[in-house]
């Protein structure tokens, strides 16, 4: 890194920079204090020092962590077609039924006498926020009892598929100042069924209500993973967002797996899904341009979603075509199709005019 | 495109920023200004414009400000509700147009990028 040269572990980022959305690395940057004109923003940051220590010791810090991202398992109802069994404990047994791996695993840690030793030491820490990633963060036993050990002060951040519900939860997670509530939905479209299965978007679309219902001091986000199916149908997604004054976020451009990725599609397929996309960001009249990597600015949501939406559009323009892997990809919906007794053309009627029968 | 960073590249210490104001004086009218020029990165930045024995039965004059730069950021008009106009008249909204005795003051109190990183609405930053 001090070499200036890149991290292949670094790259999603990257590729989302390059299209001009806004990446991990910038938003955990702009934490630090690190902005625009770094030559400027470094010097300034009062982790100046911090970096220093950790570049001089081999990467070490004497900084105990105040940032965490906490691994649950993989406990999850979902098993979503572009999602992987370390995430989804349903998706790693029909994978398995399916001879696409040897043996399933439920991963976890969350025990009570694990998350007691957990609770305990993290009450010792100064944590600003906590974002919990699972699987189903609402099915994972523990989630609940790691809840109550925090301080009403931390930033908890998590994601939910929208098809679970749990008072007891929901009761513990009003005490705390800050809540950044992520919720999974790729579109407001049947495909969703398809690519969120067993989901119903319709049951989807309800619980997505009831929970924008639960506090209006939370931030709200919808957490999409655009996939070849879903980007016809994204703008359905900003349409809501921009209805409903919440964001939209995603991790980065699909990496894995690959014959997924929007960017399979040849260039002339990816204009519908442009077009529709350009639609809604030209509707959107903000005098506000998205100046920053700050992207749960609730006074500047619409200037996020138009530069979100924009992001998209030049990566559907400008990335290049991956329609090699379109033979990998059909061998594979239409084997977990048959597994879940759906055709892929019930939900996706696009499929034969771009992929041929 | 550069993406990574050399720590020992950068040095607070020997890191400036500049602080420039334009402005138009209206009639004739007796000012101050400080605060401009270069400084090190780390000192806050203190703007300050003195409005100083002006007579009212006089005919109109002030300071008219119409930028004011910190390295190549613009700070008028968007900025100008941080700035503290203290004067004879009791006149508190946001302006640039400084036409009462008294002292219209942008004082950071943490070095300027940490204050703007606060001020344009970047989201927190760690302690």
């Amino acid at each position: 890194m001090t070499q200036d040269k890149k991290f292949d572990g670094c790259s999603a980022c990257h590729k989302m920079e390059a299209f001009s959305k806004i990446s991990g690395r910038e938003k955990q940057n702009l934490k630090l204090g690190i902005y625009g004109d770094v030559s400027k923003t470094i010097p300034s940051s009062r982790f100046y020092n911090d970096f220093k220590h950790s570049q001089d010791n081999d990467g070490f810090t004497s900084r105990e962590p105040m940032d965490l991202q906490l691994d649950l398992g993989n406990i999850c109802n979902s098993a979503c077609i572009f999602c992987s069994p370390e995430s989804s404990s349903t998706l790693g047994k029909e994978w398995e039924k399916l001879n696409f791996i040897e043996k399933s695993k439920v991963t976890g840690w969350t025990d009570d006498a694990t998350v007691q030793k957990f609770c305990d030491e993290i009450s010792t820490l100064n944590i600003k926020y906590i974002h919990f990633i699972g699987g189903e963060t609402l099915l994972i036993p523990g989630f609940l009892k790691i809840l109550q050990s925090l301080d009403k002060n931390t930033t908890v951040g998590f994601t939910v598929n929208a098809t679970v519900w749990k008072d007891e939860v929901i009761e513990e997670l009003e005490k705390f100042d800050n809540v950044h509530l992520g919720i999974s939905v790729e579109c407001f479209h049947k495909v969703n069924d398809f690519l969120r299965y067993p989901s119903k978007i319709s049951n989807v679309e309800r619980n997505i209500q009831r929970w924008m219902q639960v506090n209006d001091e939370w931030t709200i986000s919808l957490r999409t993973t655009p996939t070849v199916f879903s980007i016809p149908y994204l703008y359905t997604v900003y349409t809501f967002a921009l209805e409903n004054d919440v964001f939209v976020e995603s991790c980065n451009f699909l990496e894995q797996p690959e014959f997924l990725r929007p960017t399979i599609l040849a260039k002339p397929q990816r204009e519908e899904s442009i077009q529709r996309l350009q639609e809604v960001a030209d509707s959107i009249e903000t005098i506000n341009q998205s100046p920053n990597s700050n992207i749960r600015d609730k006074n500047n949501v619409k200037a996020i979603l138009k530069h979100d939406i924009e992001s998209y559009v030049k990566y559907l323009s400008e990335a290049d075509s991956e329609s090699f892997r379109v033979p990998e990809m059909k061998r594979f919906v239409e084997t977990i199709g048959r597994s879940r007794n759906m055709d892929i053309r019930d939900y996706f009627e696009h499929y034969d005019k771009y992929f041929g029968l | 495109m550069n993406t990574m960073t050399n720590i020992s590249d950068y040095n607070p210490s020997t890191t400036s920023i500049s602080v420039n104001v334009k402005y138009e004086e209206i009639g004739g009218i007796k000012y101050r200004i400080t605060g401009t020029g270069t400084q090190n990165i780390l000192e806050p930045v203190v703007i300050r414009i003195d409005i100083l024995d002006k007579d009212y039965h006089a005919p109109e004059s002030a300071i008219l400000v119409t930028s004011i730069t910190i390295d190549d950021i613009e700070l008028v008009p968007s900025y100008i509700q941080y700035f503290d106009y203290d004067n004879d008249h009791d006149y508190k909204d946001p302006t640039t147009y400084l036409g009462f005795n008294g002292s219209w003051i942008l004082d950071t109190k943490i070095p300027f990028y940490r204050w703007y990183h606060t001020a344009s609405g970047y989201g927190w930053m760690f302690e």
